[in-house]
């Protein structure tokens, strides 16, 4: 049986419907339990279902080039990373400083010049500052270096 | 009842705060609309953080007028660049960039706007026209009739708004499944919660709504390293007007499209994809010459763009009646109701019906608004789709971030809402149905609510009443459609040209 990524979120699916009825299960009241079981068990038929087709599909289809895979595969894998690394910036540094810092270095590593990097690096944490915590009085998670 | 309502959604929009959001929920749906790939969606999911903090008379509006301007938005870069701003405005694509290369990219322009700003407006006249028949129906709509609407709603999205219905039924479960985690109403215990305190009140709306659709977009414009277009073509002025009387000329076509647009939206899951390919496929087959579509005909234009915003009023009826979404602009619009304490169903057409006629209306006006807006300077709109991914991806995804924590100043809000983005993003590239998943998420906990209720009073046999069955036979024939359709593989049906 070949597999595709449909084939494998499927089986991730099936796997996590067996835990959430059995969790169910062991619920105190009916009332707790009737639907997820049922939704759950009704997730898991056809999950199993869709995984069978999705690995009959795969026999049949064309490989994808490698390269090609790989590339985009890098392109997601940095994005993502530029995701995570904003929210470890704003987990440590809060979020004003993580702003600033995420803007600019998103931009000048994409190619902005220094002013442009620069003056959006000010302009839009300065934003974010008076409309949440001046306008709105939200106070904005400050990280753990600073005491948040 | 209904024309006092109708004489105070009119007190209403004499509202400067009210008029004021919903010009700017216009300006912000336009600009979104223009930059392809972002669409209306986003700029409602950013903005639902916001929603919590104004007042329902104000957010509501803006969010729809956002909803109705993004897909005129949409049309200007689908003419002039060749990139649908939103995926209803694909269709516009076939006819509309073939007359901008034949240098009639004003004309094309002029007509889309015009069948755009009349196909969601004249719509709307016809819903405030439904409300009186609506009323009455929707007041014999007990809990157990409710149960199933959601679940025929659940099957409409899950099975026609996905290549694969199996993938769109999965995504509705799963969606139902995240709702039943936390604090459950019925008993009072808590469910799924691995014991954590924030787990304990259930995943918030904002969380989902930002991690489902507004990261996953803007990981993927990062991923593909490029700005979102860079080509521009040019507009002349005196050809926009002779858009606009094209659609004058041809306007049982603009007709026919409008009503074909505002029946498919009522109908939840279809959404407006689907409307204006079957407005383009019926303007082909009614033309004299339908061998020239997809080389540049007004009609071509004409078709899918009155389509497409007379769906908006459809679906935005059926939102505010039954509670089911019709698109999944209108499911985040749905979020935003629970939001702001208003329940969408039966409550909202006869309590709240001034409310809701209000909301008819500002679809209508911000149609009109666009329209106004946009005649005289697409030209100049049609830049904002050139803007540079590296300017626009860390921006979106400052104010998602902000967003996610602001809304309740938790950060597990934003934790949630990085997990969910790893979910929409598994799900965008896997082809699984992220709206259905989200209908999911905002129907479960009313769906288990109207269940149990259904059950107490009628017990187990709640079912047996004539809507609930008329809703469980739609049901059926809806799955029954597939195995149908395959016994008598002979039929034609709508093609889109090559």
């Amino acid at each position: 049986m070949r597999m595709d990524g449909s084939a494998y979120f499927y089986l991730g699916i099936m796997i996590l419907m067996v835990s959430i009825i059995a969790w169910s299960l062991r619920m105190e009241y009916f009332e707790s339990k009737l639907l997820p079981i049922i939704v759950a068990g009704g997730v898991f038929v056809m999950s199993g279902a869709g995984m069978w087709h999705e690995s009959q599909k795969a026999r049949q289809a064309a490989p994808v080039a490698k390269q090609e895979k790989l590339a985009s595969r890098r392109g997601y894998a940095l994005a993502i990373a530029w995701v995570a690394a904003f929210f470890l910036g704003i987990l440590f540094l809060g979020y004003i400083i993580a702003i600033a810092l995420f803007v600019l270095a998103y931009m000048k590593s994409h190619g902005s010049r220094w002013p442009v990097a620069i003056g959006l690096a000010i302009i839009t944490p300065a934003f974010m500052y008076i409309v949440f915590e001046l306008a709105l009085k939200i106070e904005l998670f400050r990280g753990l270096f600073f005491g948040g | 009842m209904v024309f006092e309502a109708f004489l105070k959604a009119l007190q209403n929009l004499t509202d400067p705060t009210l008029l004021m959001f919903m010009v700017a929920g216009a300006i912000v749906g336009l600009v979104f609309g223009i930059i392809p790939g972002i669409g209306p969606l986003l700029a409602m999911a950013l903005f639902l953080p916001f929603a919590f903090v104004l007042k329902p008379e104000d957010a509501l509006p803006a969010m729809i007028a956002m909803g109705g301007a993004g897909y005129t938005g949409g049309s200007i870069t689908a003419i002039l660049i060749n990139v649908p701003g939103t995926g209803p405005n694909a269709a516009t694509m076939f006819d509309g960039f073939p007359l901008s290369k034949k240098g009639e990219a004003g004309r094309a322009l002029g007509a889309a706007l015009m069948s755009s700003g009349l196909g969601g407006a004249v719509p709307v006249l016809i819903a405030l026209g439904m409300v009186p028949l609506v009323v009455p129906m929707v007041m014999a709509i007990r809990s157990a009739d409710m149960v199933f609407a959601i679940l025929l709603g659940l099957t409409f999205i899950g099975v026609l708004a996905s290549e694969s219905r199996m993938k769109g039924l999965v995504s509705g479960g799963l969606g139902l499944l995240i709702s039943f985690i936390g604090f459950q109403t019925v008993t009072g215990i808590p469910r799924f919660d691995f014991g954590s305190l924030y787990l304990y009140d259930g995943i918030g709306l904002v969380p989902m709504t930002l991690g489902l659709f507004a990261i996953p977009e803007m990981i993927i414009l990062a991923a593909s390293g490029k700005s979102v277009s860079e080509r521009g073509l040019a507009v002349h002025g005196r050809l926009v007007w002779e858009g606009c009387r094209d659609v004058l000329r041809h306007w049982t076509l603009w007709l026919r499209s409008t009503l074909i647009g505002y029946v498919i939206g009522i109908i939840p899951g279809v959404g407006a994809e689907t409307a204006t390919f079957v407005a383009y496929g019926q303007a082909k087959q009614t033309s004299k010459y339908p061998d020239k579509f997809g080389s540049g005909v007004i009609e071509g234009v004409i078709a899918p763009e009155s389509a497409n915003n007379a769906s908006t009023a459809g679906a935005l009826l059926t939102t505010l009646a039954l509670g089911i979404p019709g698109s999944a602009a209108m499911a985040l619009l749905l979020g935003a109701f629970l939001m702001v304490g208003l329940i969408p169903g039966p409550e909202l057409i006869t309590v709240h019906l001034d409310l809701s006629l209000t909301l008819l209306l500002v679809v209508a006006i911000a149609n009109i608004l666009v329209v106004i807006l946009c005649l005289p300077a697409a030209k100049q709109l049609a830049k904002i789709a050139t803007v540079p991914g590296r300017i626009l991806v860390p921006l979106v995804l400052v104010i998602t971030f902000v967003g996610a924590f602001a809304n309740k100043g938790m950060f597990g809000d934003v934790i949630a809402t990085l997990v969910l983005t790893a979910l929409g993003l598994v799900m965008r590239s896997l082809g699984f149905n992220r709206p259905a998943l989200f209908l999911g998420f905002v129907l479960g906990r009313l769906f288990e609510q109207y269940l149990f209720t259904a059950l107490q009073a009628e017990g187990p046999l709640f079912f047996m009443r004539p809507i609930s069955l008329s809703l469980i036979f739609v049901m059926v024939m809806l799955f029954a459609y597939g195995p149908i359709k395959k016994l008598f593989p002979g039929r034609r049906g709508v093609s889109e040209p090559q």
